[in-house]
């Protein structure tokens, strides 16, 4: 930006044209994109719109196929993230990342720019740098009073706190003395009464004259502290603007909740614009799509069940907190809720790829529990995960191979049942599934599912990353498959099209079952666009009072 | 069987040259595995290096001993940077394969046959320490006591310097871990991404660990070489390598000090069980027909192997660190 002027605003970081893909599928595809000087910016949009993939491209974690890039006017297209970091562009990670051997100050101390002592030519003449470690160990006991950390200033990083390490990485940013920080996610993972503090201490930062762009899936942080909001959506800003217009913006709605494609075109032109009713109203038109009820009727015996299941990755912070969900014979049931609810959790500790700590997962009567995954699936559970679910150097006709792997028998006959389902694949038997689209891969992943007939199905996003047209034929494919008698439960971020086909569905909420409903229920429900935008969502204020109602717990 | 004499033996072995030379090579593998997470399976041919320098330079060039130390020395350091140029920046295992391949591919180099004029080929070199033990200040008529051990004084001698020098490296490795180089070293070993997000240059910490610990090896190869006044290919294989390993987890990767006592115990142990199996093949108590005095050898190795696992298994911090590294 040469033509700056002074009523112009100053751009801290511009892009232009910035795109990159992996294999099929496009991730990053931004045209033009400023991030404004001195401000607050927050990066928002549905899971795989390619939030992070951006921020790896501009600090330099990841190359671009196309595009350019710069900072404060200076070209930093491709440089290296080192370089980059030097050049006070700070980043932290989405899943904190902290030194755990050393301790909380040194983490710190590492992080200062620009000291000798680093130099191995200096690093044996104390005399040279120790003067520059205690100004700089002065700053980060500093840092550590203004986060609250001081008293663990001698422990290891290693037993901080979840909370207390974002707070770290936030101070050990800072203490690069960055000109702008890219935090990816600084709320997720943080309890409630942090989450406060980390939020004033971003603010506190932008009015120090810090700029910050962060990505955040808290709703509520979002529209309470940002100045700038921009929504991406399959790589590409969609809106962007101040909170309350990037949340009124109808494309930005559809593009948490999904675009009601498969609704009949004249309703969607009549739904008003106002968008917690346009939603409302679009939702009610979806009812005429839904599957008919299952043959053995909601109430035959769950071919699946969970019983207060609770799981997660580190046993100290379950994400999942006591989660109880049944699945029907032939039912589709959806899991939806907000990024971080612990949805694909569910479905990884309901298909035993990660352990429960408590409650209990049945298939039919029978208590899988202690089972390891590959046990469940001789079982009859399927698992579609969401990303990495073909095998990229094996041909198509290899792939479905794989699905039945252990009765060879039935190789011929479930190719051909298989292949009736999924025509498209038919003429790509012999391509390796690596050079398949976004698209045809979630086709091969849940065709290589359905090779054993599954009675119950997992399908972790099946629409994920996908245009509108491959999204609509991937849940053309789930119905299907129930059609075929398989039991499907479903994690979905495209929560209208999902509800559209599902049966019943569950709302997650923080690892929890906030709602629970008939697919059409929870469609028409204005508190689920509440769960993803957040309660600043503008609404009429009669409506407040049905935020403090009780959940419908069925 | 005579378990005095035994004791001798492996008191003997715990303090001989090579085992200092071993200290030094383990205390450079510490720094690039155990502070720098680099898993450099070429350790032998940084020793190597060092050795083929001195001993190409003072008995095929006739240099000067001094002379030999340097051009090992820098043989060493321009081996690391040739090496680690292209492959630091590897993932672990791709590192590991290269680095083993290399120092294979220079063992077979100085063992063929047209580099034999610079190399001694199989032969290889011989007389090229005797400026060196020229300088020994020790009486060489006279015989020395080290506590019950009796050496002679050139032994002595190399003994001394090698005994120094492990000192001073061990000193100077200690001062550049504390310092902040060190800190950012060992952040690159903890988490490359994180430290590159703050602004290190992660690749450059990474080449300067794998020359400076392929120095201390070029230095352990020099010493072990003026030890056997002898430099053959054949004495720098993997099987080397996997020694210096084994010092460095018997000690405990990643602490300073841990390579000296690695080095001191694994050479006590292999010496104690050499010793007490010969005698026991020779007195007859084992009488196995399978197990004579040519499976002594072995057995030894066998035994260290199984000892190594068992330290893996049950104590990977270490045999002689007892506070354990945090981990998440």
């Amino acid at each position: 930006m040469s033509g700056v002027t002074t009523a112009e605003p100053v751009v801290a970081l511009a892009l232009s044209g910035v795109r990159r893909s992996f294999g099929g599928v496009r991730a990053v595809d931004v045209g033009q994109m400023h991030i404004p000087d001195g401000k607050l910016t927050a990066l928002i949009g549905p899971n795989g719109a390619g939030k992070t993939t951006l921020f790896n491209i501009v600090t330099g974690f990841e190359r671009a196929d196309a595009g350019r890039w710069s900072f404060y006017g200076r070209d930093i297209t491709g440089m290296d993230s080192w370089r980059v970091a030097r050049a006070g562009l700070v980043r932290t990670f989405q899943l904190t990342r902290v030194l755990a051997e050393m301790t909380v100050l040194d983490n710190l101390r590492l992080a200062a720019a620009g000291q000798r002592g680093e130099r191995l030519s200096l690093a044996l003449w104390p005399a040279a740098w120790r003067k520059q470690e205690r100004a700089n160990q002065e700053r980060a006991e500093a840092l550590l009073e203004r986060f609250r950390l001081a008293d663990k200033r001698h422990h290891p990083a290693a037993q901080l706190s979840g909370g207390q390490r974002r707070l770290l990485e936030v101070a050990r940013a800072l203490m690069t003395q960055p000109r702008m920080l890219l935090l990816d996610e600084p709320l997720a993972g943080v309890n409630p009464a942090l989450r406060e503090d980390v939020m004033a201490h971003l603010v506190a930062l932008r009015d120090d004259g810090l700029t910050i762009l962060f990505i955040e899936h808290d709703m509520d942080a979002v529209m309470g502290i940002s100045d700038h909001v921009i929504c991406l959506a399959t790589g590409t800003p969609i809106a962007a603007g101040t909170p309350a217009q990037v949340a009124a913006t109808p494309a930005v709605i559809d593009a948490y909740l999904g675009v009601s494609t498969s609704a009949p075109s004249g309703a969607r032109t009549a739904a008003p614009s106002g968008a917690p009713a346009a939603a409302a109203s679009r939702a009610s038109t979806q009812v005429a799509t839904r599957p008919q009820a299952p043959a053995g009727g909601p109430d035959g015996d769950p071919v699946l069940s969970a019983d207060g299941l609770v799981s997660g990755y580190n046993s100290d912070r379950p994400i999942l907190q006591g989660v109880s969900a049944h699945v029907g014979p032939g039912e589709i049931v959806a899991i939806i809720g907000a990024n971080g609810a612990g949805k694909s959790t569910l479905l990884k500790a309901v298909a035993g790829a990660i352990p429960a700590t408590a409650g209990t997962v049945r298939l039919g009567q029978r208590d899988v529990t202690k089972l390891a995954m590959h046990q469940r699936v001789a079982l009859g559970l399927g698992y579609v995960p969401q990303s990495r679910n073909v095998f990229p150097s094996l041909t198509v006709e290899e792939n479905l191979r794989m699905g039945i792997y252990l009765r060879p028998r039935e190789w011929q006959r479930s190719r051909d049942r298989v292949l009736a389902m999924f025509p498209a694949l038919r003429d790509r038997l012999a391509t390796p599934a690596g050079a398949l689209s976004g698209g045809q891969r979630q086709s091969l992943a849940l065709a290589r599912a359905l090779m054993p007939v599954p009675t119950v199905l997992l399908l972790d996003e099946p629409s994920a990353g996908l245009s509108p047209v491959a999204q609509e034929e991937a849940f053309e494919h789930v119905c299907a498959a129930a059609q075929s008698g398989v039991s499907v439960l479903i994690v979905e971020q495209n929560a209208r099209q999902c509800l559209a086909i599902s049966h019943r569905g569950y709302v997650l909420e923080q690892g929890r079952v906030a709602l629970t409903g008939t697919g059409a229920d929870l469609l028409a429900d204005p508190r689920v666009v509440e769960l993803y935008l957040g309660s600043t969502h503008q609404r009429p204020p009669e409506n407040r009072a049905d935020r403090l109602a009780p959940p419908l717990h069925s | 069987m005579d378990l005095a004499a035994a004791g001798v033996d492996a008191l003997r072995a715990a303090i001989a040259p090579a085992t200092a030379a071993y200290a030094l090579a383990a205390l450079g593998l510490n720094l690039q595995f155990g502070y720098a997470g680099l898993l450099n399976l070429g350790h032998a041919g940084f020793m190597a290096v060092g050795a083929y320098g001195l001993a190409t330079t003072v008995a095929v060039f006739g240099g000067g001993f001094w002379l030999g130390v340097a051009v090992g020395l820098a043989a060493a350091a321009a081996f690391g940077l040739l090496l680690g140029m292209p492959t630091v920046r590897l993932r672990a295992d791709y590192l590991a394969i290269t680095t083993i391949a290399a120092s294979e591919i220079l063992r077979f180099v100085l063992r063929s046959g047209w580099a034999q004029p610079w190399t001694g080929g199989v032969y290889g070199l011989q007389r090229f320490a005797e400026e060196f033990y020229a300088l020994n200040p020790f009486a060489t008529s006279n015989n020395y006591a080290i506590g019950p051990v009796v050496v002679d004084a050139r032994t002595l001698w190399l003994m001394v310097v090698g005994w120094a020098l492990v000192a001073a490296a061990a000193v100077l490795l200690v001062l550049l871990l504390r310092s902040p180089w060190g800190r950012v070293l060992s952040s690159v070993r903890q988490d490359e991404d994180l430290a590159r997000s703050l602004g290190k240059n992660v690749f450059a910490y990474k080449l300067q660990a794998l020359v400076i610990g392929g120095v201390l090896g070029g230095v352990a190869g020099i010493l072990l070489a003026v030890d056997q006044q002898n430099v053959n290919p054949d004495n720098y294989g993997s099987v080397v390598t996997f020694f210096v390993y084994t010092i460095v987890i018997l000690g405990g990767a990643g602490r300073a000090m841990a390579p000296v006592t690695g080095a001191v115990v694994f050479w006590l142990v292999i010496s104690a069980t050499d010793s007490v199996l010969r005698q026991a093949v020779d007195s007859g108590t084992v009488s196995w027909s399978w197990f004579g005095p040519q499976q002594v050898g072995v057995a030894r190795f066998v035994l260290v192997g199984l000892a190594l696992m068992l330290i893996v298994v049950f104590r990977p911090q270490g045999l002689f660190t007892w506070r354990r590294r945090v981990r998440t």
